[in-house]
């Protein structure tokens, strides 16, 4: 539909700001939310007590003073390279999702690209369970390939059935589309599954048993230090940009009366979380093998019966 | 300077918290962790989450030379504090005002492997029970350097510091020349093929012992009676796993500290994937009287409090066990209006535990004792509800209705009752079916080192 080469609105952050600042923009918005997320969580988690929103940032300074472990023969390249990856891919997943309105890059597949991160995130989370030769770390890098194998294709119907309703898969084009309608009214379910996702692949909430209690925190269990830090803060990062992505692609991006769009796109995200959190934290973990038959038995029809749904709903000239 | 003071004070105030609980402290370690709630403080799931290791009563030898090497895993800085006495939020402060100091910040004493093998011969010195460890430890060591101490360690955490025999010539201050040793039997079971490249070792071994190359050439040469081993440790051999396919087999051992597990149980077996076959539940060592433990226990209701407490936090339910914990510690204080509002929270608690179709549809099905098998609990048990009921739903409702004021009494089982349960479980179930029961005590330790029921 628009050029992102064209200026105006169509134009990347990275044309409209020069790279630099996109990128320092796109790294600060992903350190805002994943502080969001982590406070929102803290102080859900300490049941309601508004002053634990500080300890994300004290365990982050404490994580920093803190020794670095390691353990005996660890695979030691592939568990720093995984390491590093989960915040980095975290970071990159908010290429395509919109800031001030625009998006760092712009390309004719922003939510392959979404996903795209998602799915290397199995291979980062898998090498951080292995790297450390142990055995809880390594069950819990096996729970987390169990339970990606049950939400992965959930979450790419539920990707392009936003998509679809656009008839594009650039980001920008899906919030233009959802001028008069959001997308969650006619596309519910899609909603629900990808927020889902989005713990699921931050392996946080119910979705949390490959960092489980039960295995010692399993693939985090033998992080100290610096490398824990960067997994934490790439599970908040992750958690927060599927909340701003879920704004674009289901909430309307920052339409809304009165205030100015960014601001309101900073609250809908800000109250995505909210809802992530409380729901996400009112129930117990699911065991990977029981939400695998849960998800290929029930997730993926409901999931392909609304892409059905919308595209009908295309054909008959329901979107505009 | 005053500031960076502060901001260090700050940023240590909540540290994850390790608790080592001697047998028969319970009390204790619930004013503990009432204060930890009150401060927000977190348990910490492994020793790389820890900051503070709090050992509570007095340690049965065994439990407490797990305890060193579970210390050696903290990373810096670190403290650690015996909690002893009940003015426990003076204690906690003192903990956490020591993390501050530079001592915080030293390495250990002695490098870790050193430990390992000192720990190893108070063991043998102290003639606690070296026969636990199943067969195959008693291997064939001539050598006096060699020390085949199983120590796995699952997730850095479940430590477990046997001992072999043929050491007895060590005395406590064995020199660090023995600690390569130490290091290479770190995580073996001499028995099967246990693995270096998959069992874990926690250790923050780094460069500590490499000091001693001295004494690590005889050491490292001493071992391996095994082929392919990578750092001193075999590669997982194979073995027919319960559907008679041939699969990598590890052997594990979990406990006897984990969080969400009774403090001093081991399980031992076999791990093939994530199932485990040859289980074997104990305890590692007994109980020591002394003047802050008791055996008497306490009232049903938050007996049963404390297990759903443990229960939540292993089924991933941290919320809710962190309401449960509260109302256990309301329900046992002296002031009634204060046991009156435990009683509305525990009901509370119990309502949601029972109610979750969620956590039903999560648990249910494993564990299932099944109402034949009832046969199998002790006659005692016969009118409660383990042998009325099946599988860990069943017990954690029953748990839930003794929360919230169900007179029946609680039902304690030995932990050898329980091992067919676990016979083939998964990882996970396997944790289930444990935090589903409550254990009798363990026996008591009799000041030779004998255990005595």
């Amino acid at each position: 539909m628009t050029d992102p080469d064209m200026g105006g609105t169509g134009m990347t952050l990275a044309a409209a700001w020069g790279l630099l600042p996109a990128v320092l923009a796109v790294g600060l918005t992903a350190l805002v939310l994943g502080v969001a997320f982590a406070a929102v969580d803290s102080v859900v988690v300490s049941g309601g007590r508004l002053r634990s929103a500080v300890e994300p940032l004290r365990s982050s300074l404490h994580w920093l003073a803190q020794q670095r472990r390691t353990t005996l023969a660890p695979d030691r390249l592939l568990w720093r390279s995984g390491v590093i990856a989960v915040p980095v891919l975290a970071v990159l997943s908010l290429a395509v999702v919109p800031i001030g309105g625009r998006t760092l890059l712009s390309t004719s597949a922003d939510l392959v690209w979404f996903n795209a991160m998602e799915a290397l995130l199995w291979a980062a989370v898998w090498l951080v369970g292995w790297g450390p030769n142990a055995v809880h770390s390594l069950v819990g890098a096996y729970r987390f390939l169990a339970q990606g194998l049950a939400y992965e294709l959930p979450l790419m119907f539920a990707l392009i059935t936003a998509g679809l309703g656009a008839g594009s898969l650039r980001t920008m084009d899906i919030v233009a589309t959802q001028e008069n309608l959001w997308f969650v009214v006619s596309m519910p379910v899609a909603f629900v599954v990808f927020l889902a996702s989005a713990a699921a692949f931050a392996f946080w909430g119910p979705f949390a048993s490959p960092a489980g209690a039960d295995i010692a925190s399993g693939v985090m269990s033998e992080l100290s230090g610096v490398d824990r830090l960067l997994v934490q803060a790439g599970r908040a990062v992750v958690l927060g940009a599927a909340a701003a992505m879920s704004v674009a692609l289901f909430l309307g991006g920052g339409s809304g009366p009165g205030l100015p769009e960014p601001v309101w796109y900073l609250l809908k995200t800000l109250l995505v979380i909210a809802v992530i959190v409380s729901v996400g934290r009112r129930i117990p973990v699911t065991r990977p093998d029981r939400f695998v038959e849960f998800s290929w038995m029930i997730l993926i029809p409901a999931t392909l019966l609304q892409a059905l749904w919308v595209a009908l709903l295309v054909l008959s000239g329901f979107y505009p | 300077m005053v500031m960076m003071n502060g901001l260090r004070k700050w940023v240590l105030a909540q540290p994850g918290v390790l608790i080592v609980d001697a047998p028969g402290n319970d009390r204790l370690r619930w004013q503990v962790e009432a204060e930890m709630d009150r401060r927000g403080w977190h348990v910490a799931l492994s020793p790389a989450d820890a900051g503070l290791m709090l050992t509570i009563g007095t340690l049965p030898p065994a439990l407490s030379q797990a305890t060193e090497v579970l210390w050696s895993q903290i990373p810096q800085p670190r403290h650690r504090q015996a909690i002893a006495r009940s003015d426990v939020a003076w204690q906690l402060d003192a903990a956490v005002a020591a993390l501050t100091t530079p001592s915080a910040y030293e390495a250990n004493p002695s490098d870790p492997a050193t430990q390992l093998s000192q720990v190893q011969a108070q063991n043998t010195a102290n003639g606690s029970d070296s026969g636990r460890q199943g067969p195959g430890h008693g291997m064939d060591h001539g050598d006096p350097g060699v020390h085949g101490m199983s120590s796995h360690d699952m997730g850095g955490h479940s430590t477990n510091a046997h001992n072999v025999n043929g050491h007895s010539n060590h005395t406590t201050d064995s020199h660090s020349g023995d600690d390569m040793g130490g290091h290479d039997g770190q995580g073996m079971d001499h028995v099967g093929h246990s693995t270096g490249s998959d069992a874990d070792h926690g250790m923050d071994h780094d460069d500590h012992g490499m000091d001693h190359s001295a004494h690590s050439g005889h050491d490292m040469g001493g071992h391996m009676h095994h082929g392919g081993e990578v750092a001193g440790l075999e590669m997982a051999g194979t073995a027919a796993d319960r559907d008679g396919l041939e699969l990598d087999e590890l052997k594990v051992t979990l406990g006897p500290v984990l969080p969400g597990w009774p403090t001093g149980l081991v399980l031992k077996a076999s791990m093939q994937g994530d199932v485990l076959t040859n289980v074997s539940l104990s305890w590692i060592d007994g109980f020591v009287p002394d003047s802050v433990a008791q055996r008497s226990e306490p009232g049903s209701a938050v007996a049963a409090l404390d297990a759903l407490a443990t229960f939540l936090l292993v089924a991933g339910w941290p919320v809710l066990a962190r309401q449960a914990r509260i109302a256990r510690s309301a329900l046992s204080s002296g002031n009634d209006a204060e046991r009156e509002r435990g009683q509305r929270a525990a009901a509370a608690v119990a309502r949601r535990v029972s109610r979750s179709r969620f956590l039903a549809w999560s648990v249910r099905g494993i564990g299932d004792a099944g109402p034949v098998n009832s046969a199998r609990l002790p006659a005692g048990d016969a009118a409660t509800y383990e042998s009325r009921t099946a599988d860990v739903l069943d017990r954690v409702r029953a748990l839930a209705a003794a929360a919230a004021g169900d007179k029946s009494p609680l039902a304690r089982v030995g932990p050898e009752r329980i091992e067919f349960l676990l016979e083939g479980a998964e990882l996970a179930a396997t944790r289930l079916i444990v935090a589903s029961f409550v254990f009798k005590p363990s026996p008591a330790l009799l000041p030779n080192g004998a255990v005595h029921d």
